[in-house]
């Protein structure tokens, strides 16, 4: 009894969350893969699907087994115990009964509240000319600019931006439940130019999609912009996809074959048609796509031709030498997967393959000795999982162009009611190479690495959870900067206290330890010293009534390369107000940071307006604040506004090259409007 | 001799390079972490974070000494007042380091009081002089700010946010450092306490206090801890009689020896005795 009034609050308490408030552990893994790649992602794909659940809830009743896996709240143990409970005991009776499912507890079923719901009427499929009626429209539009100006802009000679200040992105979209969707998207990123010089077109960027699922045999359709994903990553996996967290339990790839492509992001995703069918227990998808990709080359006068060297994945065309590498790769591709899934356990076959209208050879660098290169390309692989009691395994064999050998497999096992437990082993051999592999892996492709991870979640006691991981991994060839095989380990002790409905505390200390060539090098040959760092924090989610939650971050980085030692801190405190049947909303932060070097820089996410997030990385010392509003003007109209201004007392300018500002302070306001209709 | 000298070498670098107020020992600083416990703090804690006066349950007054390394020249004497209110408590508090050739004064007005149940506020305003012989003298206007909230009947977390912003009186003195102290604390029980506290000076490495307090009766209470900056230990008694609290403390750090520190802390009115005693 007690429990299911825990669920019935959590219900009344969690759907007042803010419109753009995701469950912590989500955003710490945006915050981790953000510190892995080094880069933020443009792919709002997530936010979006998050967002629309959130209006829509997911009928846990006609969910299958894609759909919840795109929730990336629940293990795939989860997520299969849950499709074997209603296979036999039938439909759900009403949300309490969620705490009946194996392997489902309290804590599970809280964060999926915001984004589900039980209905008994079954899904229907309508047929595809009357899904394009009935729908949700809505167009977004958003502006970006920083205040001060950048160096690229005062210029007209040399390196220069060519086009405004201002950020713009446009998006308009219809979705029919979750069966039809399609819309366009337009972007024009800071300097580039907009409908002037090289850009007479307008837009820097275009993407359509069109997308459809269940329209009998075909399960899905995709027309446009859509991404493909495979297997575990191994060969082809282009969907926001998490590396190392401290959501331990979670480290398989789950997605459809195919997925809508409705983001900014100009690199990953593929241009052309896809589709699955579904027959009996066998579901095949084929897709084909043809890319302009921007890339640097070189002319080769003896081939007479461009040599591709390297792939920008940015987006960024504002200056002569960027687009100079606008659409110099083009890129075909094609590929398939046919699928044989019973109730427990599938099995799956993939390739895709890769011709290029100029051949790619990447610098002639040791570290590149087994690079990519050629004017065709292919990965081929075999995927399995099965399920049984307890137990899910899985995995994947990728063969490449080459035939050189990858293997990833895995096991989540839930031990007791209260532990759980993940293994997961890979080995990529150094020769093994793939143009969109994103594997569960140390490094952003699969390439070069040999790995063991392991993983335990202890709920201890009702109250306090302890998540923490292993994972040792060897480099059997050299990589950028690091001029010998290396070894490296990296173990992360996360301890989450939730002694209330309203009040969640997590302590997190992490460590890593990778080699890395010496700095300020005179021998010939690089000497490999120990790269090591040292992250510790603490953070405090406080809801203090249903209007108001504050948060308060901690946290301390400590980085040593060879006898350089650096330190790390930073603490925010920020309020989130979002009061529910009234208007306006928002949030602010008061941040301080200082560290050392870029080195022992910290990640913090931050809110931003609705359907993107910022994850900066802060280094130096400064202060920063922002001031996130949104207003309902009407009831289908919404504006959103952040205001943000980064500090840094102690220095005469921000940046570098083309983004160097001059005095201290960046300052950053971004405008959104949102209209449904 | 040469130790003393070192030590005068130090304090002057301080002083001067970075006109940092005389760097906490942790055998004081420890009574920082007494701010986040459901017992109501003491007067010298609350002059660590202002929000802290709003949790004072009378007035009081108190005395701090120390004597750094067992070295004359680095003693620090404390003073401090707290007159409790309708709307909140107000306190003073003042301060004197050093010897003749170098001394550092400092005289802070706090008030803190609470927002709600869950929530203290405070805010300090502190004047800070420096007299360093042959050098001159600095003096800075600093504002404190610090909140505490009650996350749960035994759970507490504040952040202290000192010297900002700070103001130089004298353009020749140096700026001096910003700070941030941000701590939890559990009652664990009656008798048994702990604190956290993360600690980060501008330009000074991270530092980690980490206090534990057993109550082993009403009137006697064994503490402990440790800070990780330059590693520190420290222990300590505090025995109360009536309405007079003595503490005795002392903090070692491995090169330089020990600090002993005493402290005493004088209930005026009695805990809980507000209406007969609150100032109108």
């Amino acid at each position: 009894m007690k429990h299911l009034l825990t669920i019935w609050l959590s219900i009344s308490v969690f759907k007042a969350l803010p419109a753009q408030e995701l469950p912590p552990v989500i955003e710490q893994k945006l915050e981790l893969t953000v510190e892995a790649d080094e880069m933020e992602s443009e792919d709002d794909s997530y936010l979006q699907h998050l967002e629309y659940w959130k209006l829509n809830p997911l009928d846990l009743n006609s969910a299958t087994e894609t759909d919840l896996q795109q929730l990336r709240l629940l293990t795939p143990l989860q997520v299969s115990l849950f499709i074997q409970y209603r296979n036999t005991v039938g439909k759900l009776v009403s949300i309490y009964e969620l705490q009946a499912v194996p392997g489902w507890d309290i804590y599970t079923i809280k964060k999926l509240l915001p984004f589900i719901t039980v209905i008994n009427t079954g899904k229907s499929f309508e047929p595809l000319v009357a899904r394009l009626k009935g729908g949700d429209h809505y167009i977004l539009a958003r502006l970006t600019q920083v205040l001060e100006k950048a160096e690229g802009f005062k210029k007209s000679t040399g390196s220069f931006y060519e086009g405004s200040r201002p950020h713009l992105m446009m998006r308009y979209r219809y979705r029919y439940k979750n069966n039809l969707q399609y819309g366009i998207v337009a972007d024009k990123d800071a300097g580039e130019a907009f409908f002037s010089r090289s850009q007479k077109q307008g837009f820097d960027f275009y993407s359509a999609h069109f997308f459809a699922t269940g329209l009998g045999k075909i399960k899905t359709l995709a027309l446009g912009d859509f991404t493909v994903n495979f297997g575990q990553g191994l060969i082809h996996w282009q969907s926001l996809a998490f590396k190392k967290s401290a959501d331990v339990i979670n480290i398989k790839r789950q997605s459809a074959v195919l997925r809508p492509y409705a983001s900014a992001g100009e690199y990953y995703f593929n241009r052309g048609a896809g589709i699955s069918l579904q027959h009996h227990h066998i579901e095949s998808s084929v897709f084909i796509s043809y890319r302009n990709q921007t890339a640097s080359f070189t002319f080769d006068s003896l081939a007479g031709q461009n040599i591709i060297t390297s792939v920008a994945t940015s987006g960024y065309h504002r200056t002569a030498t960027e687009l100079k590498s606008k659409k110099q790769l083009g890129q075909f591709s094609y590929g398939g997967a046919i699928r044989y899934k019973k109730a427990n356990w599938h099995a799956g076959v993939n390739a895709v393959r890769y011709a290029f209208d100029n051949p790619v050879q990447k610098r002639d660098e040791p570290y590149n000795r087994f690079a990519l290169a050629g004017s065709t390309w292919s990965n081929y692989s075999l995927d399995y999982s099965f399920t049984r009691r307890n137990m899910h395994v899985f995995g994947e064999a990728a063969i490449d162009h080459q035939f050189h050998k990858a293997f990833l497999n895995g096991m989540l096992i839930s031990v007791d009611t209260r532990v759980d437990f993940s293994l997961l082993h890979r080995f990529i051999s150094k020769e093994y190479q793939s143009v969109n592999g994103n594997a569960f892996t140390e490094n952003t492709l699969p390439v070069n690495e040999q790995g063991l991870y392991a993983g335990i979640a202890m709920r201890l006691t009702p109250v306090l959870k302890l998540d923490l991981y292993a994972d040792l991994f060897t480099f059997p060839w050299l990589r950028y900067l690091v001029d010998a095989p290396s070894k490296g380990k990296e173990y992360l002790v996360q301890f989450t206290i939730t002694p209330s409905r309203n009040l969640e505390i997590y302590s997190r200390f992490k460590t890593e330890a990778k080699k890395s060539n010496q700095s300020n090098n005179i021998t010939v040959t690089n000497i490999l010293i120990d790269v090591n760092r040292y992250q510790w924090r603490l953070h405090t989610v406080y809801r203090i009534n249903k209007d108001v939650v504050l948060r308060q971050r901690t946290e301390l980085s400590w980085y040593q390369k060879g006898i350089k030692k650096e330190e790390g801190f930073l603490v925010y405190i920020d309020g989130v107000y979002k009061p529910l049947m009234k208007r306006m909303g928002g949030s602010i932060r008061l941040q301080y940071f200082e560290t050392s070097s870029y080195d022992s820089r910290i990640y913090a996410y931050e809110n931003d307006v609705l359907y993107n997030f910022s994850i900066p990385a802060f280094f130096g010392y400064g202060y920063r604040y922002y001031v996130n509003v949104d207003f309902d003007i009407r009831k289908n109209l919404t504006v959103y506004l952040k205001l943000s201004q980064t500090n840094f007392p102690n220095q005469q300018s921000i940046g570098a090259g083309n983004d160097r500002i001059k005095g201290s302070k960046k300052t950053e306001i971004k405008f959104q409007g949102v209209v449904r209709f | 001799m040469l130790k003393k000298g070192l030590i005068g070498v130090f304090c002057l670098w301080q002083a001067v390079v970075v006109a940092q107020s005389f760097p906490e020992c942790p055998a004081h600083s420890y009574f920082s972490l007494h701010n986040y416990s459901k017992w109501p703090p003491q007067v010298i804690a609350a002059g660590f974070n202002p929000a802290a006066f709003g949790s004072l349950s009378h007035h009081a007054v108190f005395i701090y000494s120390e004597q750094r390394f067992l070295l004359k020249e680095l003693s620090t004497y404390q003073f401090g007042t707290a007159i409790k209110t309708h709307s909140g408590a107000f306190g003073l508090q003042g301060s004197m380091d050093g010897q003749p050739d170098y001394q550092h004064f400092s005289t802070t007005l706090h008030y803190g009081r609470q927002l709600d149940e869950a929530i203290n506020i405070g805010l300090g305003f502190e004047y800070s002089a420096y007299n360093i012989k042959g050098y001159g003298n600095a003096g800075y206007l600093n504002i404190n700010a610090g909140t505490i909230i009650k996350l749960t009947g035994q759970l507490r977390t504040g952040i202290t946010v000192k010297r900002i912003p700070a103001y130089q009186l004298n353009k020749l003195s140096n700026k001096l450092k910003p700070e941030f102290l941000v701590a939890l604390g559990y009652d664990f029980s009656d008798q048994f306490y702990s604190a956290i506290q993360f600690e980060k000076t501008y330009s000074e490495a991270n530092n980690v206090h980490l206090l534990f307090v057993y109550r082993a009766k009403e009137n006697l209470a064994f503490k402990g801890g440790l800070a990780t900056g330059t590693p520190v230990y420290f222990g300590g008694i505090s025995f109360t009689k009536s309405n007079i609290t003595f503490d005795v403390t002392s903090s070692y750090h491995p090169y330089l020896g020990l600090t002993p520190a005493l402290s005493l802390h004088f209930n005026i009115s009695k805990p809980g005795n507000d209406l007969n005693d609150v100032v109108e």
